[in-house]
Parts: structure tokens; sequence; C-alpha cells
């Protein structure tokens, strides 16, 4: 069964997403920590992992986010012992439209090292739509 | 009836025989003696000092009554006949006037005229005989005591006609006494005559939510209490009217010598002008800070709607209906939190300057943290720091708001801008007495002392961005200066919250180190839990040292007086350096001393952290007390010698106890 890994600090959008891919037939991880779901990946294979790129403690930002991540998957798996290829597709999701450009979008996903990017708020057939793009690949 | 006494009978004898004992009395004790012949009144003896007393020269005179008749008063002639005519008719009735005569040089003399009939052994009136007493200096003398009261209440009066303050004085009952011409017009050409009651249609309202302001915090009420009030601006309205006016009230208690009816003045200053202006700047401020938040915000409503998008489109294709309904009220909570972010933004934008109040700090940042948090981007640290939890601050809670958010979004754009930095640390700490600046000379007298004083809170917002060089410090409170360019603000921001910290007996410090970092800070002052200002207090003792040596490296000449005499009052022997360089030669020289205290950032290869490095190579534990007017410096940047900061300009008493701390190894 396809595996995905989800960072999400919403937990209520995150459980909702977890039920909706898990309705659709994958096996999902949540996880509301980039150190966390990093510490998971560390002995976990998973297949593609959907990150949101900001990360609130009790309305604070915290580095502990998508960027944290996307960085620790891209740079440190490689040479780890981890399961995991550092090359694991990565959506990258936001609601931030304003600060990274008007939609947040694969340029800049890529500039922050993801695959791809969507801009909340997304329905889930867009999403299983790029979930199916990447795994082809 | 009684004898007389022998003295008057011996006197009465006397006076028959001795013609001198009459000369006596006459020239002494009158101011004229007449002896009129009724039988023939063209003929009347006046005595010398008669026409003395009017400036002629009795000599020129003749005997005769029509002589006097030309000088007297025609009005009081005439009251003097009808006198004689009815002292002649009946003795019991007194002939007794005062009069006026027309001196020689052409003044009025007041004489006091009196008279008595000499009659027949039929009882008829054949002679009288009077006497004058001189009134005129006594007369005189009173009116120009009129005159000076007179001159004076003139005085007084131009003065408070021309007066553009309304001063109304307040009795005991909490009633007008005393109002003038300005403050009868702002109380709508007010024309009933004091005492009187305030006019009832003029009500005082809360600036906040413009309800009529209760008995107790009504500024006549509070000024008839005997409270002075310092110039607090109120919000008065005519009853069944919009029309606001702004009042800056001031009032003292009345102290005079002579016991008034004014137990109290107010003295009211239309502010309306200024305070539409002031709120107009306040408001587009706030617009400004507004535009720069939708950014964040529309980051928590794209997560919001995210939830909501995924929950209803779950709940349509998932046949159980519990499922269904689970997800729908996980929308349904979204939803509820979306309607709370938009209440907080419509609060924002219309919150209306009101009046001071107390406020907890800590619930000031917590609902400050909520608006700010979404703005700023991820990879800036925020952080929120309280020294006190149960401290409180008086000021106007909007206003502080919309300060801190604008010296919140001036540290992230300066951040954003300059490329450097990562944290934005919004802190509160209870001081005891602000310096005006750091060039202020502390009374030392009064430090050593125990006194009363205010407390303040400061508020500080401190970033690690690319600080200020001096040029943009010096300008940085300016209105419309700006270093964002056209687009991105209106320079409003600090000038605006150094408005708001003043008007609220505060003040408004920047510093900043070029490549550390800005440090603002906002001291207000301490509230109470009951909503009042806190009262003065007492002042804690400065901890004196007991002649332990100070080495003080401060590379402003000026600072450096002030700190070594400062130290030196506070008990300590103080050698200085204005450069890192110097300092590390005299203790190269081999100086002995107890404490390094160094300001951080000081032109030259070495500054306040190197220095202690340095000193530390050769002497490990020697104690160091770092000093900077940016108190934004991690441990990382303190390097190899972690030691406590305090923050330029330091009041004596904290200078005194942050010694005291670091050479008795207490933690701070």
């Amino acid at each position: 069964m396809t595996h995905i890994l989800i960072l999400e600090d919403d937990t209520d959008f995150g459980t909702l997403m977890t039920e909706g891919l898990e309705n659709a037939g994958y096996k999902v991880s949540l996880f509301d920590r980039a150190s966390k779901a990093l510490a998971f990946m560390s002995k976990e294979k998973v297949d593609l992992v959907i990150s949101d790129v900001f990360v609130e403690n009790n309305g604070e930002l915290i580095p502990d986010g998508g960027i944290t991540l996307i960085g620790g998957i891209r740079a440190v798996s490689q040479y780890s012992s981890s399961p995991n290829d550092r090359n694991v597709p990565i959506i990258a999701m936001t609601g931030r439209g304003g600060l990274l450009g008007k939609e947040f979008g694969l340029a800049n996903a890529a500039g922050i090292g993801a695959d791809a990017g969507l801009q909340k708020p997304f329905a889930q057939p867009e999403l299983l739509e790029v979930i199916e793009r990447l795994l082809k690949r | 009836m009684t004898d007389k006494h022998y003295l008057e009978a011996e006197l009465d004898a006397r006076l028959k025989r001795d013609p001198e004992i009459w000369e006596f009395i006459r020239k002494s004790s009158l101011d004229g003696v007449w002896f009129w012949d009724l039988e023939d009144p063209e003929n009347e003896w006046m005595s010398p000092e008669f026409w003395e007393t009017f400036g002629y020269d009795p000599a020129q005179m003749p005997h005769r009554a029509d002589a006097w008749q030309d000088i007297i008063n025609p009005e009081d002639l005439e009251l003097a006949t009808e006198n004689v005519g009815k002292h002649i008719a009946d003795p019991s009735h007194p002939y007794d006037q005062v009069v006026r005569y027309t001196h020689a040089d052409g003044n009025t003399v007041w004489v006091r005229c009196r008279g008595l009939a000499l009659r027949d052994e039929t009882g008829k009136a054949v002679r009288l005989l009077g006497a004058h007493t001189d009134l005129t200096p006594m007369i005189n003398a009173a009116r120009s005591r009129e005159d000076v009261i007179k001159r004076s209440n003139s005085r007084l009066n131009a003065v408070l006609n021309a007066a553009h303050s309304g001063i109304v004085g307040l009795n005991a009952d909490g009633q007008i006494s005393f109002v003038n011409p300005t403050a009868r017009h702002m109380l709508g050409g007010l024309q009933a005559e004091p005492p009187m009651d305030w006019p009832s249609e003029y009500l005082f309202l809360d600036a906040g939510d413009l309800h009529p302001l209760t008995t107790q915090l009504n500024p006549v009420n509070r000024a008839v209490a005997g409270k002075d009030l310092h110039g607090e601006i109120y919000v008065m309205r005519r009853r069944d009217t919009t029309d606001l006016r702004y009042l800056r009230v001031s009032s003292a208690k009345a102290e005079v010598d002579v016991e008034t009816d004014v137990v109290s003045v107010l003295i009211l200053d239309d502010v309306s002008e200024q305070e539409r202006n002031r709120q107009q700047i306040e408001r587009s401020s706030r617009l400004d800070a507004l535009g720069q938040l939708t950014g964040g915000i529309a980051h928590d409503f794209n997560n919001m709607l995210a939830t909501i998008e995924y929950a209803v489109q779950l709940s349509q294709d998932t046949p159980d209906t519990v499922k269904s309904k689970e997800y729908l009220n996980t929308a349904l909570g979204a939803v509820r939190r979306g309607a709370d972010l938009t209440r907080r933004l419509l609060a924002f934008a219309k919150s209306q300057p009101g009046m001071s109040n107390s406020w907890s700090v800590e619930e000031v940042f917590k609902t400050f943290k909520l608006l700010i948090t979404p703005t700023i981007e991820e990879h800036i640290i925020l952080k929120f720091t309280i020294d006190d939890p149960g401290m409180f601050v008086f000021c106007d809670r909007s206003q502080l708001e919309n300060a801190l958010l604008n010296l919140v979004l001036n540290s992230r754009d300066a951040i954003m801008r300059g490329g450097r930095g990562d944290t934005i640390h919004i802190s509160a700490r209870n001081i005891s007495h602000p310096l005006q600046d750091e060039h202020e000379v502390p009374d030392l007298s009064e430090t050593l002392a125990e006194n009363e004083q205010s407390r303040f809170v400061e508020l500080a917002v401190t970033d690690n961005g690319p600080g200020m060089d001096e040029e943009v410090k010096a300008r940085a409170a300016d209105p419309f200066f700006t270093t964002k360019g056209d687009a991105a603000g209106t320079g409003l921001g600090l000038s605006m919250v150094y408005g708001f910290a003043t008007q609220s007996d505060g003040q408004l410090r920047i510093y900043s180190e070029v490549e550390h970092g800005t440090t603002v800070r906002i001291i207000l002052p301490r509230g109470m839990q009951d909503g009042g200002r806190e009262a003065p207090q007492p002042r804690k003792r400065a901890a004196t040292g007991a002649g332990q040596h100070v080495l003080l490296v401060e590379n402003e000449s000026r600072l450096l007086d002030i700190m070594t005499e400062l130290l030196m009052a506070l008990g300590y022997k103080v050698t200085t350096a204005s450069s890192g360089a110097e300092a590390m030669g005299i203790i190269e020289d081999g100086l002995e001393f107890d404490l390094l205290l160094t300001d951080v950032v000081m032109p030259g290869r070495l500054g306040g952290f190197g220095l202690a490095k340095e000193l530390r190579a050769i002497s490990p534990d020697k104690p160091v007390l770092y000093m900077s007017g940016y108190t934004g410096f991690s441990s990382a940047e303190m390097g190899d010698v972690v030691a406590p900061l305090i923050q330029k300009p330091c009041p004596p008493d904290e200078l005194g106890h942050a010694i005291h701390r670091v050479l008795n190894k207490t933690p701070s």
C-alpha cells in the first residue's frame, strides 16, 4: 500500500486529509512537527510527503515546519541510515498566498525544494491528481 | 441721677474761670467751631480752625453766615437747613450730619457738623453753637482702599475675560460659583448668575463608548472631591445633539487666605480640533498597519477555508451519516474560528482611542500575539516575555496595541529589508524610574535617600536586524520620515508611537546598534488591578558598595563622566578607559580591580565582548557586567564571556543592585 506522510499542524485539517486519503486507499501517517516527521522517516519508508510550509505553536510561528522537513529530507537523509530516498516526492501546501506570491504554485514550491505546490484551500480531487502525477514519475 | 465725677465737676468750674482751657479744647479737638445768632442770622462767629480746614485765611473771612454758604455743597446745605429747623423745633432731634465743603484748592472736604441750640428762658432758640470734625483723611483712605480693590478686581477680570481657556470656580456643593466668558461660551452661552448647578444638558462622556460618565468619574465631581486633574482629555456633548467637544480638563484645589465660595478651580480647553487631527493620524496609521496585516490574515483564512472545503466534500462522499455529521462539525469549527478572526480584525480597525485605564500586560500581549503572528514570516521568531504576570499598565489600550503593532512591523520590515536577523522580542518589565535620556545627570541625593516616586512599565520591542545608523536614528520619530520608500508606509508609525507615549505621561526611547539590531522602548505609567494609575511608591534605597574597584569602559565621554560620578556616589572606586584597547592596556599594566563594567559597542578593534574575553584569558574569574542601550544581544553574540547586561541609561538604584548582584554572585 502506498504510504503518505503528512506534516500539518492544524489538527482538524490534518485529520480530514488523513481520512480522505485513507478512503482513497492510501496508508497515511500524520505529524504536526517537522522533527517528529523526520524521526519517523529515519525508520519507516514513505512513498510521498505532503507538508504544510508554516507550522505554529500556540499562535507562534516556530522553525519546526515544512521548510525544515523538506530541507531535512533533501539534504540529510542521503547520508543517514534512513530507508528513504532523498528524492521522495514532496507536495508543499500553504494558505499564505500573500507572502510567497499571488498563488502558491510550483515555482514557489521548487524554491523550497518541493516537487509540487498547493495553495489552500484545495479540494481532495485536486490533491489526488497531484499525488497520482508525482507517484507515476 | 448720679453725681458728677469730681474731676468733671472741677473741669466745669475751671472752664468757667480759665479761658485757656476752652482755647485748648477748641484748637486740639475740633476742626472748627461756629456760633450763630439766630435772632440776627446774618451774624455768625467762626473759629480760625473753621476756615483753615477749608484752606482760607481766617483774617480775610467775615463773620457772616453767607460766607460758608457759598462753599458748602448745595444739596448738603438743604439737608443742614432742614435739620436746623427740626432741632430748633424739637431739642431731642439732634443736629448732626456729614456735609461737603469745597476747599480753596477745589477738592471736597468732608465734615461732620454737629450743633446745639441755646435757648432763652421761654425756650426759644436764640443761638446755635456748632462744631466741625474733618472726615476727609478717613474718607480718602477708605476710598483709596476701595480703588485698590477695584483696580485689582478689574485687572483680574481683564485676565479672566481674555483667557481662551474656560475657567470655572466650584463651591463645596459642586455648584458653579464663578464662570468666565469663555467657559460660559463652552457651556452654550450660559446666562444664569452663580451660584448655579452645572448645566445638566452638558454631559461628560466616556471617550470609548460615549456613555455619560458615572458620578465618580465625572471631572467636576473629581475636582470637588479634591482631586487635581492634570490636563485629562474628556468628551463633552450637549444633550440630544451629536456635537462632541474634546476638552482638556485641569483642576486644582483653590488655595486662598480669605474664605471664599471657591473650593476648586477647573480649567477647560477646547482641544476638539487637535484631538480630531490626532485621531485622524491614528486612524491612518492603523489602516496602514491593517494593510500589512492582511497578508497574514489571508493565510489564516485560507487554512480555515481548506478545512471547510475538505470537510464538506468528505461529508458528501461518505455514506456513513455519523461520519458525515462529524465532518460537518469540523467545518463548523473552522467557520467559527474564521468569524472570531474577523471580529478581532474589525475590533482593531474600528477601535476608538479612549481614555487611559489600567490593563493587564499579559492580557494585552495575549490578544496582540493572535493579531500579529500570522503577519510575520516563518523564519522570524516572535518571543513574548513578561517580567511579572501580574503587571498592569495605565494607558489607552487600543493605542498601545497600535503602537506595538507598528513597532513589530517596523522590526519585521528591518529584518526582511536588511536580510539580517531572525528574532523579534516583545518584552515587558517593571522599572522604577526612567531617566529622561542617557545624558541626564541623576540626582544622587534622591537616589541614596528613601522617597516616593511614580513607577513605570517598560514595553520593549527588540530585533536583531540590521540596526539604524545615527542619521536614521535621529529622524526615526519624525512624522512622515520613512526608510521604506513611498509605497510601503506613511512614515507615521513611530511618530505616532512617540505621541502616544508622551501623551500617556510616558516616554519613548530608541536604541540601535548598526549590525546588531534595534530596541524601541515605550515607558508607561504603572496601573493597578482596580483600573486606576498607581500612586507614587516609596523608592528602594540603592545598594551601595564598600570601596570595591570598578574598571569602567565607555567611549562616550559625557556618559563616562556621569557613570563615574554615579559609581563613586554608590561607594565604588573607579578607573576609567574610553576604549577597549585602553582598558586592555590598563589591565596588562596590572591594575587591581574587582569588576569590569563595559559598554558593548565601541569603536576600535576591541568591543565589550572582546574585551571581556581578553580579560578572562588573564584573569578567569573576574566579574564582568555589560551595559548597552540595545539589549537584544544573545548569549551566542556575547561569545566566550556570557555576563549580565544592563541597559543604558541605567537608573542609579538599578545600577547599584546590578553591581551588587554581580559582585556577590547572586542570580539576577
